[in-house]
């Protein structure tokens, strides 16, 4: 098996606001390994932006903060390095794609000048032409069609599919160990997406970048991921292989979110859809965070959190249930 | 963008021309000049007579093609009063005035855009709240308020600069600082705004995952998006410095536009008010033409758009 690429163990993130602390990420723990696609899903608010974001220490100021836990790059523990030298690890080493390629590129400045930067940042090459070709390169991995005739194009001469592979050629034209890909398909339309999945599988291939691919949607995740780790409430709730996850999916909010998929093969276009709420982040409930929407609930659910159990070789759930 | 600059060009002599009949035609029916002109001794056709000598007694259109006509060739009449021709006047009172309000601007702006950026980017800081108090200050002090207390503390108590006239550097202090005041906290605030919606984008979260330092991001990715809002209020405020120097010219005794102006109004010197608010009407619109051109230029999407 290849090699551990990104280690988190234990991550608790939380936002210190007037009305208290947000547990945005409590107790988080998952790996990714080369040429890897590890699939994090969950609702919205859960907490996936706020982990992928922590890797990065790039926190919104002053409340967000990472309060506890261990996240290894290689076998450097990042959160003990110094601003300067993270700083020099994002872009180079991490790099991430936003969800919406609209706004994620600066309108005032063209697309060679927008991926140049980090290759001047972090690989120190001043020399024009150079660098040039980096940036042609970098274009060239993500499929931009003529890439010599592109770098002098501003962003809002291009379509949103092109935009979005702009955003990845600068995510990757520091050949980075690590990319964190924050639902970068959800804005495009359904044959674009498709060609961006298609096209990061290739990427993939050529660089044995490992992705954390963050996104909700089940479809992609069968599409794109090789692991898949279900978030509930700032959780991770159950990890497991996606061919198992689909197959045998132990806990009851994965087996939930799996039937709200629609799916074109079934005649009644009716989404299965989970009642309730999240729980408040402010005040969590003592016992397992799903227990109030779970269909499954027992007694035991209510007063205490479930451990997390690993049922066979790479499946992990925490349950009561499983026990 | 060649297209794009002849259009504003012709856009800018319709409206120099619609500024000019609207002036010619105010001063007419404000007052008539010949009865001060006239002294006591004067009879009806005396003063009917200097009304002819003037021009006064044809229509008002006619006197404006004459008026016209005149312009073309370079003549923009003779001061009622001084009997001088009003362009000497007005050349030896505007360099004067630009003495003055080119500077005013150019401190001001750049003393907004340094406090604004930094404002906004040590949100609620200790400098933070200093630019807010320096924007409530500025916005509620009227502007002869401010340059009365200037003198009085710096020139009449502390006796460091000069209280009025023209001069060496130090005459240039207080009316130049004073002026700038008037516009400076609206543009500052404007700034700050505006750069505390840019450091909120996407596309500056997406510098910071580059890597870069936070210098860079501030002062070239945010920068030149936060100054294209504020950059069209810019020319608008250089307009606004030249009413302000009205105000700051006869506090400090500065022989300015503004300083002969105000005695044109009062002499109803029709040639002379015409002259100058036709002067500085096309002062404005050009400034005004410059933003337009370096706003196409900052932001890229004006520049493709109009070619
Ligand atoms: N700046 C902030 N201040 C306070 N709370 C925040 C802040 N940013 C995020 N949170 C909280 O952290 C929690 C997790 O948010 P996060 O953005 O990670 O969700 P997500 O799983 O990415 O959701 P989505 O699918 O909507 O993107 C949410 O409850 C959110 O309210
Ligand atoms: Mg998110």
């Amino acid at each position: 098996m290849s090699e551990i690429v990104l280690k988190v163990e234990d991550l608790h993130t939380s936002f210190f606001t007037r009305s208290g602390e947000f547990r945005a990420v409590d107790g988080v723990s998952f790996h990714v390994r080369e040429a890897e696609t590890f699939g994090l899903v969950g609702e919205s608010a859960c907490g996936k932006t706020v982990t992928g974001l922590s890797i990065l220490r790039l926190l919104p100021e002053p409340a967000g903060k990472i309060v506890s836990g261990k996240i290894t790059l290689d076998g450097t523990n990042i959160l003990e390095l110094s601003k300067k030298e993270m700083r020099a690890y994002r872009g180079a080493m991490i790099s991430m794609i936003l969800q919406d390629p609209m706004t994620s590129l600066n309108p005032v400045y063209t697309v060679g000048n927008q991926i140049a930067e980090p290759v001047r940042q972090h690989q120190r090459i001043q020399d024009k032409n150079m660098v040039e070709e980096k940036v042609i390169s970098a274009l060239r991995l993500l499929r931009i069609p003529a890439p010599e005739r592109r770098l002098q194009d501003y962003p809002f001469q291009m379509s949103g599919g092109m935009r979005q592979r702009v955003v990845g050629s600068i995510a990757m034209s520091c050949y980075p160990r690590l990319l964190i890909a924050d639902e970068p398909t959800t804005a495009l339309d359904a044959t674009i997406q498709a060609q961006y999945i298609a096209l990061f599988k290739d990427v993939q291939k050529e660089t044995d970048v490992a992705i954390i691919f963050i996104t909700h949607d089940f479809g992609v995740v069968a599409n794109m991921c090789h692991r898949v780790g279900v978030m509930y409430a700032g959780k991770i709730v159950e990890t497991a292989a996606t061919s198992t996850i689909f197959k045998a999916p132990r806990h009851p909010y994965t087996n939930a979110l799996i039937h709200s998929v629609p799916r074109l093969d079934r005649k009644d276009d009716r989404l299965y859809s989970i009642e309730g709420q999240p729980p408040s982040l402010l005040n969590l409930p003592p016992g397992c965070r799903f227990a109030p929407r779970c269909p499954d609930v027992m007694d035991i659910c209510n007063e205490q959190q479930p451990q997390e159990v690993e049922i066979s070789e790479g499946h992990s759930v925490s349950c009561w249930k499983v026990k | 963008m060649v297209r794009f600059i002849i259009i504003r060009l012709l856009q800018t002599v319709v409206a120099l021309i619609g500024i000019a009949m609207l002036i010619f035609v105010l001063v007419r029916v404000s007052g008539d000049p010949a009865l001060m002109l006239a002294s006591a001794t004067h009879t009806a056709e005396d003063i009917q007579q200097i009304r002819v000598n003037l021009g006064l007694d044809k229509s008002i259109p006619e006197q404006f093609w004459i008026f016209v006509t005149d312009v073309v060739q370079g003549d923009l009449g003779e001061s009622l009063f001084k009997k001088k021709p009003v362009t000497e006047m007005i050349g030896a009172a505007l360099p004067n005035s630009l003495r003055l309000i080119v500077p005013s601007w150019a401190v001001a702006m750049l003393g907004a855009l340094l406090l604004g950026v930094l404002g906004a980017t040590r949100r609620d800081g200790f400098l933070d709240n200093g630019v807010k108090f320096i924007a409530i200050l500025g916005q509620a002090l009227p502007g002869f308020w401010v340059a009365i207390v200037a003198v009085f503390i710096f020139s009449v108590t502390w006796q460091l600069l000069p209280t009025s006239g023209l001069g060496g550097i130090d005459h240039y202090v207080l009316p130049v600082c004073t002026l700038g005041f008037f516009v400076l906290p609206g543009m500052m605030r404007l700034v700050r705004s505006s750069m505390l919606d840019v450091l909120d984008s996407e596309y500056i979260k997406l510098a910071r995952i580059k890597g870069l330092s936070e210098r860079r991001i501030i002062w070239k990715h945010a920068l030149r998006n936060a100054v294209i809002a504020p950059l069209t209020v810019a020319g608008m405020l250089f307009a606004m410095l030249i009413t302000g120097a009205v105000i700051i010219e006869t506090v400090f005794s500065w022989p300015g536009i503004g300083f002969i102006i105000v005695e044109g109004v009062l002499a109803r010197d029709f040639p002379l008010v015409q002259a100058i608010v036709i002067m500085v009407a096309s002062f404005v619109l050009g400034i005004n033409l410059l933003v337009d051109i370096s706003y196409a230029w900052i932001d890229p999407q004006i520049r493709y758009q109009r070619t």
